[in-house]
């Protein structure tokens, strides 16, 4: 027994022995220290790819309930996961089977937190993110390269850290700002900063962003990475951001701890003024020195309009001169986690993709009305598409398949694509209307029939034989695969058929045909310089700064451009409804609508609203008339809802970090 | 040698499995909290929304991190939490239809506590008379409003509608057509001597109303208030009617 005892002893001396010894301790094999990256360009290249990726960038593979580039492996229901925008959550379009106001829930602050099943893994959270970023300006301080290459690197690791803590203050408010790679000892409870604060170190990243950015970006470089004009594009909007919340905070007030400390909201009409200024000499360091113009402004016709506008985003790579950042993609097909579905999702029913779902984008009815028709009465006031000979356009019926009153005087219309003659050439380029032609097809979107005995056939499956003696379909066809709208609803195949009686357009590529999961590499388009435009004439109508000509110029450059000749006045009310118009489904509205303290106005109990064709069968031939509803889930749903205190979202896990949590959480 | 392994296992097993079924060591909520939100005023209850309504924002103290609960009010103005930590708190009355106040270090002693609140709403809907209109197929309200302090003006009026008891901003009809609601842009001071009315028209809305059915109906008023934070809409006693 004692002779055991002794062996034990020995044993447990002889593992401690060895145990501090340095030759224990190597360096993983599976890891490369940063110097060994730093010493040589393309390693640089590659920390520097990586911290992009990083970026949250809202593009094809955001998912606002999910995370930023998304990608979720097959197999289970993971289709839910894929095809979203933030547009969804604002009142340009919906789910096709039915999408809240927000607020979006992707926890940037703190994800990869939670280890989600089947995600690629490669993002991170802001901080996680950020650290890298820090851990990178660090390192470069010490090595081994060309001056030229450090000041650049450099200055677009900046960029980047503004691009994330701008990320940050959209979602939270004031955040603690972070600038070097915390280490054991630091004090890690770094309080929140003031949004003010937030705003102004966002706002000096981007400065020392543009300080030592190339003005060119060469195919050599990468045609992808930053320029100087980039950062200054990121100041315009930040300035922009920043100016809307400190002029509009009353429209929804918030109280508590967090605003006492102006860790959100507490900016005066001063802060406002001096962001607004900031936007608009960003906007002008563009607009008069990048040489970015708008891609083919002067078109010889309205038909050349809309093609040209929808040749922009098919392919934005052609149409360098207004582009002024975009993210490109690699085909997912070959390359794992690469690539989008862009396509895949959004295809109208009748051009489906290999794949079960389809037809998710439903622009809606609101958005619709907006486009201007080109014998508008100059003032900048969009008539809305008529559908009544009494001239009531404000009127939407709840549901067509209970509630549709024929005693109402509905124009009759020829044909589906009537109603929207003398529109906005945009409208042709952004939407895919009723009755329009796409990849060879014409788009079907019809919502019921009115019987020759005036009996109504409206959102349920049927037929009836017309006075022409011909058989006609509820939904406009025989075959589900002959239609494209209103079809299903209730139903689970409901979100293949678009609700709101229009598809999406914009950067779907009509000459695609062969498309499955991830094989989408049409870029995203981040900043180009109609947004700067807008920025600019936005922030100089709002704060009477900066020149209110050119605010006018830049408005109706972009006007000429689709095909009006005609000039309308800079109000900010002819502004904004420009940027819904041009920056339609290009992930702005969301933001525009919390930076400007609209998004609790739009969504209080709101319906989002459709157009719904009706073939009535009374006439011979048969005619068309439009019923003005609201959209189905949004009815079914009871009406959608943004609270106030969304506005800003949540602080996560407030009991270990000790931070103030935001009003009303 | 082998007994001696065996029997230290199932003692090591027994001890694990005594110790392991036991619930942790800290006692339950013991306390029961429940009251009203009063007007200073007269006493009367102040009517709420349940959904998104005003809430009762207390802190519990003696934490390192203090954390916000909320407590849900009802419509008619009362309140119950009956899973409370006996303890001091700090209740913040704000965000909601009534001017904003603190009280720290209230005690909640275990066991039932009445912690009633009197506040100065910002808008009173006084006299309120909610009928159904059979010539004209509505339901017809006619009401004044009082403002709580003098500063307070009026940004929307409107008659709320639903299937039941909850009717309010969150949960309403979205009824169509006009009358339901009015908007004063810019707002208005407010003058408790006008009268308002406002009408639902049951023939406009027949999707929404059956006949044989019972609907309830409210009125609000949204206040238009400086630097309170956010402000929630003030009602009168709903009405119920059967059409």
């Amino acid at each position: 027994m004692k002779r055991k005892v002794y062996n034990l002893a020995l044993a447990a001396v002889l593992l401690l022995l060895p145990a501090c010894e340095d030759w224990l301790n190597v360096d993983p094999l599976t890891k490369a220290p940063s110097s060994v990256f730093l010493s040589d360009p393309n390693g640089i290249n590659t920390l520097l790819a990586n911290l992009y990726t990083k970026m949250p960038m809202e593009d094809f593979m955001y998912n606002p309930g999910k995370f930023f580039n998304y990608h979720r492996d097959l197999g289970g229901n993971a289709f839910v996961d894929f095809g979203w925008s933030t547009s969804f959550m604002t009142d340009e379009s919906n789910y096709s089977a039915g999408s809240g106001a927000g607020p979006v829930n992707d926890n940037y602050w703190a994800y990869g937190a939670v280890t989600m099943s089947g995600n690629n893994n490669i993002s991170n959270g802001a901080y996680g993110s950020i650290r890298q970023v820090n851990q990178f300006l660090l390192d470069l301080n010490t090595a081994n390269i060309d001056e030229g290459v450090r000041k650049r690197c450099a200055s677009e690791a900046h960029f980047i850290r503004a691009y994330m803590y701008f990320g940050l203050v959209k979602r939270y408010g004031g955040v603690p700002i972070i600038e070097v790679p915390q280490v054991p000892g630091d004090n890690l409870n770094v309080p929140r900063s003031t949004e003010k604060q937030t705003f102004d170190f966002i706002l000096n990243e981007c400065d020392l962003a543009i300080e030592n950015l190339p003005a060119t970006a060469t195919s050599n470089d990468g045609i992808y990475r930053a320029t100087k004009w980039t950062a200054y594009a990121l100041k315009s909007r930040v300035a922009l951001y920043a100016a809307s919340i400190a002029k509009y905070w009353d429209k929804a007030p918030l109280t508590g701890e967090a605003v006492d400390l102006k860790l959100v909201g507490g900016m005066t009409n001063a802060d406002a003024n001096n962001y607004y200024a900031q936007c608009i000499a960003a906007s002008a360091a563009i607009i008069d020195n990048s040489g970015k113009t708008l891609y083919k402004p002067t078109p010889a016709s309205r038909t050349e309009a809309a093609r040209n506008f929808q040749d922009m985003f098919q392919n934005p790579t052609g149409a360098m001169e207004e582009m002024i950042f975009l993210k490109a993609y690699i085909d997912g097909s070959t390359t794992r986690m690469q690539g989008h579905s862009y396509d895949v999702y959004f295809n109208p029913a009748q051009t489906p993709p290999s794949y079960t779902y389809y037809g998710r984008f439903c622009p809606t009815l609101n958005l619709v009305d907006l486009f201007e028709d080109y014998t508008d009465d100059g003032t900048g006031k969009s008539v809305p598409l008529v559908t009544r000979n009494d001239g009531v356009e404000d009127e939407y019926i709840a549901n067509p398949g209970t509630d549709l009153d024929l005693s109402v005087p509905y124009k009759l219309y020829n044909t589906p694509t009537e109603i929207f003659a003398n529109k906005d050439a945009r409208l042709f380029a952004s939407v895919i209307t009723p009755g329009s032609a796409w990849k060879g097809k014409t788009i079907v979107m019809q919502g019921g029939l009115i019987r020759p005995d005036g009996t109504r056939l409206v959102y349920q499956n049927g037929s009836a034989v017309g006075l022409d003696g011909n058989t006609y379909y509820t939904y406009g066809a025989s075959s589900s695969s002959d239609y494209s709208g209103f079809a299903q609803l209730g139903n689970n195949e409901q979100g293949n058929f678009s609700s709101s009686g229009f598809s999406v357009k914009k950067y779907l590529k009509e000459g695609m045909t062969t498309i499955t999961q991830f094989i989408c590499t049409t870029p995203y388009i981040d900043f180009r310089l109609g947004e700067i435009y807008l920025n600019y004439a936005e922030a100089a109508v709002e704060s009477g700064q900066g020149s209110a000509s050119l605010a006018s110029q830049y408005l109706n450059a972009l006007r000429r451009r689709a095909g009006h000749t005609d000039n309308i006045p800079a109000t900010i009310e002819n502004i904004l409804k420009e940027r819904r118009v041009e920056l339609a489904f290009e992930g702005h509205r969301y933001w525009d609508l919390v930076r400007r303290r609209d998004s609790h106005l739009a969504f209080n109990k709101t319906t989002r609203k459709a157009l719904v064709p009706i073939l009535d069968l009374r006439e011979n031939p048969p005619k068309y008339f439009f019923v003005r509803a609201n959209n189905w889930p949004d009815n079914n749903a009871g009406g959608r809802t943004f609270e106030t205190k969304s506005y800003y979202l949540p602080i996560p896990d407030i009991s270990t970090s000790g931070l103030v949590q935001n009003p009303q959480y | 040698m082998k007994k001696t392994i065996y029997i230290s296992f199932m003692i090591a097993c027994l001890m694990m499995a005594v110790t392991s079924c036991e619930i942790d060591d800290f006692p339950g909520p013991d306390a029961q909290v429940f009251g009203a939100i009063l007007d200073s005023l007269d006493g009367a209850l102040v009517e709420q929304d349940i959904q998104t309504g005003s809430q009762i924002e207390v802190q519990e103290l003696g934490f390192p991190t203090l954390v916000s609960q909320f407590w849900v009010i009802k419509n008619n103005g009362e309140y119950r939490n009956n899973l409370v930590f006996s303890n001091d708190y700090d209740i913040y009355m704000r965000n909601g239809n009534y001017y904003p106040y603190t009280l720290k270090n209230v005690t909640v002693n275990p066991g039932e506590n009445n912690i009633d609140f009197r506040v100065v709403p910002y808008i009173r809907v006084k006299n309120c008379n909610i009928t159904r209109d059979q010539a004209n197929n509505r339901i017809v309200a006619t009401f004044s409003l009082e403002a709580g302090k003098p500063a307070v003006k009026v940004r929307t009026i409107r008659l709320y509608a639903f299937s039941d008891q909850y009717v309010g901003e969150y949960i309403k009809f979205a009824t169509t057509g006009t009358g339901f609601s009015q908007t004063f842009n810019p707002t208005i001071q407010i003058d408790p001597s006008t009268s308002y009315t406002l009408y639902i028209d049951l023939a406009a809305n027949s999707a929404l109303f059956k006949t044989g059915r019972s609907y309830f109906f409210r009125v609000g008023a949204m206040a238009d208030v400086a630097g309170v934070g956010t402000i929630r809409t003030n009602y009168a006693p709903n009405v119920k009617i059967s059409l």
